[in-house]
């Protein structure tokens, strides 16, 4: 086994830049999971927003505006002095700023007369505005229709608030309140992980037997070329395992111990964590047989896991994603991937139908493995033609 | 000096890692965003509803009607599907739809979580509760006025997000100002392969150099300059493309971003240099450092996610003003949005003079290096 402890040497030799890697990513896909679970773009309901409210026409009925936010938020009066309002944001010291201009009072119950008229700020990235300016334009809209059906604006605010609300049921199927579980969001960031990993390390040890001197004691030795590319590939899978198993460790004891591994579906989500390492390694192969300096490694590693990763939903969620990069994300195993840890996070228990979309998906992640291997074949056959 | 300064923006071009980093990848990267998030804020997808009919009250009724009118209307937010309550579960369960609406005397929803499509759903359901509450006040109080305000569909959008200015922002903007600081830090490689060239232990090409007549302060100075140059022009490059071919509107004030974008190169360009010289540690070490820290910095930045920089903000601010992707995108985003320079300052400040420290060390490092043979 000259090859097998070979390509150990050489990982030896790059551990420090592979533990770099993997703790500077392992780092980074905790921290998307931590904000992530917070707050999601598509998740903008219920929450208690810390907003400052500057009312610069001090009106009815902007007076009434800050009593309804009060009832749902927590709101504190601000001066209309813009270092204040920019200092507030810039520190995070509320979530929004909402400013009612001059004027509002006098048209806000007027047809179409203060459309986008109220101003909200908050810092960039952040999609708290779009549930307070959906309740804000539900209580002005219906305040306008009693004021036009003759109800004086006090009584129109009054009975605008004291709506008895339908119920609403909440049909708990994925053991979690409704809500996505924490590591639902850490296995939804591992192929950003591990492609980088795996695919930066294994280039490395690739381009390393690329060396002439090499190739031509490999070529001519008693070693069959199909045993050096068993070792290889054992040795490959030995350190892809290791990696989706210290990811695991991580998950284990981030995500409550043994209560992580009593969640639900938590086998599938590990089953397919574990495919997805499969298919990396391949992804890895042929990346290492196509670059021939280890400079070119990082020239290709880095945007093909960035760029994989944001059209096939690990950064920005499948359901944001637009038609046209979903349907070239398809192409792409992390997909598929997204798409059964999508599912996994929001189903508790499994149908009969959603179970055959499990099997497919891990299957059609499997077929790219194949699709690369091959592909890494290929390329391998042709270089040794060529000498 | 014209001859040196000809040679290195040719050596740094030739180097195909430098150019790609520093110039087309921040470009690929932002066509893809450009892609990733062409969707957003735009048109919703059609929600698939289930109803199930309870009774046949004339609330119910009313509420029925509801739901096709908007099912009928323009929008095309909700597409209306009639089941068994049993079928309607199963199908919820297995997400063939997203709520289920009962049709009776006192309308309720049921769904499974709480996500855009769900939070539509909850929404069109507190609207009729508000519009039934109306109804019911105006036919009690005034009678004569309840057929103007039922026919009266009108729905107005009170509000709107803006910035401190007063001027419209989208909120993914934000990725293509961390993007922009990537582009910046990535002059990291640029400044690596300068590092590299100047010592004589490392590279063949800085064994020669260090044997010329031209002076070793000289060689410094001038690589650093070309280097920086470099850089400036590549992310420019990106710059303008974003702005002109993507048509991101990333700010109006573009000397100022220019600006931000020199002193940024510098900075990536100065710890490029500075992690070059820095040991004699290997090539992938040096080069793995150079890519991490980048994209670390980067998505501490919002490269990634966009909220980060807002939730560090929040609970260890320090960060924020250390981090040079941050301060970089800060600056561009508070160029236009705030009318007070003195954001914009701070940041510009704490830049150059991050740019000034990591120049001074790299070049006391390299100058100080001395060869007893080489």
């Amino acid at each position: 086994m000259t090859v097998f402890s070979g390509c150990l040497k050489i990982i030896k030799s790059k551990i420090g830049i592979t533990i770099m890697y993997f703790v500077i990513f392992t780092g980074i896909s905790i921290a998307m999971q931590l904000n992530n679970s917070k707050q999601s773009v598509t998740d903008f309901q219920s929450k208690r927003m810390d907003i400052a409210f500057v009312d610069c026409d001090k009106s009815e009925i902007s007076g009434y505006i800050y009593d309804y936010l009060n009832t749902n938020h927590n709101v504190r009066k601000m001066k209309n002095d813009k270092s204040l309002m920019q200092e507030t944001l810039y520190y995070s010291q509320e979530d929004m700023v909402i400013k009612i201009p001059k004027g509002f009072g006098d048209k806000a119950l007027k047809n179409g007369g203060t459309e986008r008229f109220i101003q909200i700020t908050q810092e960039l990235g952040s999609y708290g505005y779009i549930y307070v300016e959906q309740q804000i334009n539900r209580v002005l809209n219906s305040m306008r229709k009693y004021v036009n059906a003759g109800f004086s604006v006090k009584q129109a605010y009054k009975n605008t608030i004291s709506v008895k609300k339908s119920r609403v049921n909440l049909i708990d199927i994925n053991g979690n309140g409704g809500e996505k579980t924490d590591f639902s969001y850490m296995f939804r960031f591992y192929p950003y992980l591990a492609i980088t990993v795996i695919c930066t390390s294994v280039g490395m040890v690739l381009v390393a037997f690329k060396k002439k001197e090499i190739v031509r004691r490999m070529n001519s030795s008693a070693t069959s070329l199909k045993s050096q590319n068993v070792q290889l590939l054992l040795v490959f899978s030995i350190f892809g395992i290791i990696i989706w198993l210290l990811s695991l460790i991580i998950a284990f004891f981030m995500y409550g111990r043994i209560e992580f591994l009593k969640s639900p579906n938590i086998g599938l989500y590990i089953l397919n964590s574990f495919v997805m390492t499969i298919t990396a390694l391949p992804i890895a192969y042929f990346i290492g047989m196509i670059v021939k300096k280890t400079e070119m490694i990082n020239l290709i590693v880095t945007p093909v896991s960035l760029g994989i990763s944001f059209i096939s939903g690990v950064f920005v969620e499948l359901s944001v994603l637009g038609d046209t990069v979903k349907k070239i994300g398809r192409f792409l195993p992390v997909y598929w991937y997204e798409d059964l840890n999508d599912m996994l996070s929001t189903y508790s228990e499994l149908s009969k139908s959603q179970l055959n979309k499990v099997y497919t998906n891990l299957l059609l992640q499997l077929l790219f493995a194949v699709a690369f291997i091959g592909g890494a074949l290929v390329v391998t056959k042709y270089r040794r033609e060529e000498k | 000096m014209l001859h040196e300064i000809k040679y290195r923006i040719l050596t740094i071009y030739r180097d195909r890692q430098a150019a790609f980093w520093s110039l087309l990848f921040p470009i690929i990267l932002g066509t893809l965003f450009s892609l990733a998030f062409g969707n957003f804020g735009k048109d919703i997808d059609t929600i698939d509803t289930a109803i199930v009919k309870e009774d046949t009250s004339d609330s119910a009724r009313a509420f029925e009607n509801y739901l096709k009118e908007i099912e009928k209307s323009d929008s095309k937010v909700i597409k209306l599907k009639v089941m068994s309550d049993k079928k309607a579960k199963q199908s919820l369960k297995k997400g063939n739809i997203s709520g289920i609406y009962y049709v009776k005397e006192k309308p309720e929803l049921t769904v499974t979580d709480s996500d855009m499509q769900v939070s539509i759903l909850k929404e069109l359901l507190s609207e009729y509760d508000q519009n039934v509450s109306l109804y019911k006040d105006i036919a009690k109080e005034h009678p004569e006025k309840l057929e103007e305000i039922i026919k009266d569909n009108s729905y107005y959008n009170m509000s709107k997000e803006v910035g401190i200015s007063g001027k419209e922002v989208h909120g993914v903007v934000q990725y293509y100002f961390a993007l922009i600081a990537m582009a910046c830090l990535f002059g990291g490689y640029v400044g690596y392969t300068i590092g590299i060239q100047l010592q004589a232990n490392i590279n063949k090409v800085a064994i020669r150099r260090n044997i010329s007549s031209f002076g070793k302060l000289k060689m410094i100075v001038c690589d650093t300059l070309v280097g920086w140059g470099v850089q400036t022009v590549n992310v420019s490059v990106c710059l303008l493309y974003l702005k002109y071919i993507l048509k991101i509107d990333i700010g109006s004030n573009m000397p100022k971003m220019f600006a931000v974008c020199m002193v940024g190169s510098l900075i990536g360009v100065s710890s490029g240099i500075f992690i070059g010289c820095l040991g004699n540690m290997s090539y992938e070490f040096k080069i793995g450092v150079i890519t991490t820290y980048s994209l670390l910095s980067s998505f501490l930045a919002g490269l990634m996610i966009a909220q980060i920089k807002g939730a560090i903000e929040k609970y260890c601010p320090i960060v924020n003003r250390i981090n040079p992707a941050a301060l970089i995108s800060d600056a561009i985003y508070s160029m236009d949005i705030y009318d007070e320079p003195s954001r914009f300052n701070l940041d510009m400040f704490i830049m150059i003079f991050m740019a000034v420290l990591f120049t001074g060390v790299s070049f006391l490092i390299m100058r100080r290096k001395r060869y007893d043979s080489i």
